[in-house]
Order: structure tokens, then sequence, then C-alpha cells
């Protein structure tokens, strides 16, 4: 079942996973500016692939949970439910 | 304060449910050295921490257990789903199951409830990181040990993933280590406590 969703997702958990992992190398690195650079691009990518599987999936953020007046935030499976 | 995001951090897609392995796997919620004590650990000792990047590494690393706690949960969520009570008898389930049915109860796998005493938070920044530095290594042992005993590559997969955190949270420690020390008199290490003493 390797649907559209499912790749989206799959975009949105890469781009999040460079920000977890470059947030704590610049912890401890806080002055490397390529790693900077690193986070901020990750972020911008991060920032689109969110907006885009909202707007096509429903929220991943409660603050997005209103969708066309109704409150979709429980509306969607939860994230351990993924059946395959 | 915290904002839940509603995805895992490393996907878990496990097609057979296996009691057995979930027994064993357990031990990385509620065990010693399991994700909430790790979680805990990091966001208890993180207050009195007085160096700006070692605060930050406590957080960010403490946050991301949070999300490792979901990893783990969900894999014992979909390793017990649809459970017949043929299946629960027969893997030693059965234990677990009388006192919790398939919910979600941190443990260790020898069935001890989960306690703060597997962690310290001692207010002392060196003590305090070589603990973490050896908790990540007792994580990653504990990891090394659950991929001995399953062999289903779905239940690899994330373990495997959630192993190799462990590795990068422990050089991420080491560092914070090394700029602790380095705030610190380099002839004595063990002069004050920074987290204490006034100096």
């Amino acid at each position: 079942m390797c649907n559209e969703r499912e790749a989206l997702m799959k975009k949105l958990m890469q781009a999040n996973f460079v920000l977890d992992d470059m947030r704590l190398y610049l912890d401890t690195h806080p002055c490397d500016e390529e790693g900077i650079k690193i986070f901020e691009a990750a972020r911008m990518q991060r920032d689109e692939f969110l907006m885009e599987y909202e707007a096509k999936f429903g929220p991943v953020l409660a603050d997005n949970g209103v969708t066309n007046g109704q409150w979709n935030w429980i509306e969607k499976p939860w994230p351990w439910q993924n059946e395959v | 304060m915290w904002t839940y995001e509603k995805r895992l951090q490393y996907p878990v897609n496990i097609k057979n449910p296996n009691p057995k392995a979930a027994k064993i796997i357990m031990s990385q919620l509620g065990g010693p050295d399991g994700e909430l004590g790790a979680s805990m650990r990091y966001l208890s000792q993180r207050y009195t921490m007085p160096y700006k990047q070692v605060t930050g590494i406590l957080t960010d690393v403490g946050t991301e257990e949070l999300a490792h706690l979901e990893i783990v949960s969900a894999i014992l969520y979909q390793l017990t789903k649809n459970l017949s009570i043929e299946q629960i008898k027969q893997s030693g389930f059965d234990a677990y199951f009388v006192d919790h049915t398939t919910g979600i109860w941190p443990s260790a796998a020898s069935g001890m409830p989960f306690t703060s005493v597997c962690f310290a938070s001692k207010g002392d920044v060196i003590t305090d990181l070589h603990e973490d530095m050896a908790a990540e290594q007792k994580a990653r042992t504990t990891y090394d040990n659950i991929l001995r005993l399953v062999d289903d590559p779905d239940i690899i997969d994330p373990i495997k993933y959630l192993r190799e955190r462990e590795i990068v949270h422990y050089q991420r420690f080491g560092e914070s280590l090394r700029i602790a020390q380095e705030h610190l008199d380099s002839k004595n290490f063990y002069a004050i406590n920074p987290e204490f003493d006034k100096c």
C-alpha cells in the first residue's frame, strides 16, 4: 500500500529527522555555520512538506486541527495505528 | 511546554503480531535502560544545569526520548494487536495480560514496574553527564540484545534506528562533558560543583 500519503509522510519524516539530528549537533556546536545552513534548509523543506501534507491528509499539529469549520484533529488515524 | 505532532519520528509497520517479542521489547519502555527513564533522566537534570549548551542537549535529547517512548509503544501495540487467547497462553504473555490485557504499561521484561530508581539526577554536572553517557551505552546494549532475540525485519528496522540514536546521543553527551570541563578549572574538575557552589 505505497500511496501518496505514505510517500509524503516519509518526506516529512526525513526533513524532520534532519532537524532532530542537527538540533542536537548545534547545541554542542552553536558556531558551526555549515550546520546552521543545513538546519535552515531542512526547516524550509519541512515547512513545505508539512503544509502540503496537512492540506491533503489532515492535521499533524492540533493548532491546524480545524478543517472547513470542523474539528478534524481526532478524525484521522493516530500514528501507532498504521494499518499495513 | 510541549506540542504533540501526530506522526512517529520513525515509521513502525509490523504485519505479524508477536507477543513473545513484545514481552522483551517492553523493557525499552519501562525497564532500567528504557525510553521512559531516559526522557525523565534528561528532563529532570536540566533545571540546575549551569551551561547553556548542556541545558540545550538535555532538553532536546529528553524531548527526542519522548518520541522514542512513542515508537516503542507503537511497536508493543502492533505486536499485541488481534491476539487470540491461544497465542497469549502459548507465548507466556498471559502473565502480563492478566493485569493489563493489551494495554501499554511501562515495566521491565522481568515484570519489575518502572521506577525512578533506574536513573539519577545528582545535581552535579560531571556526575550527571557520566550517568548520561553510561545510560546511552546501556540502552544501546539492550537494543543489541533485542536484535539477538528477534528475527522479524518489521521489528528489526525500527529497533536498529533506536539503537543508532543511542550512539548519536552518547556522542553529544561526550561533547557536553568536554564543554563542562572547559568551564571548570582544568587542573581539578572536581574542586567544585558548579550546579551548587558559588565560584
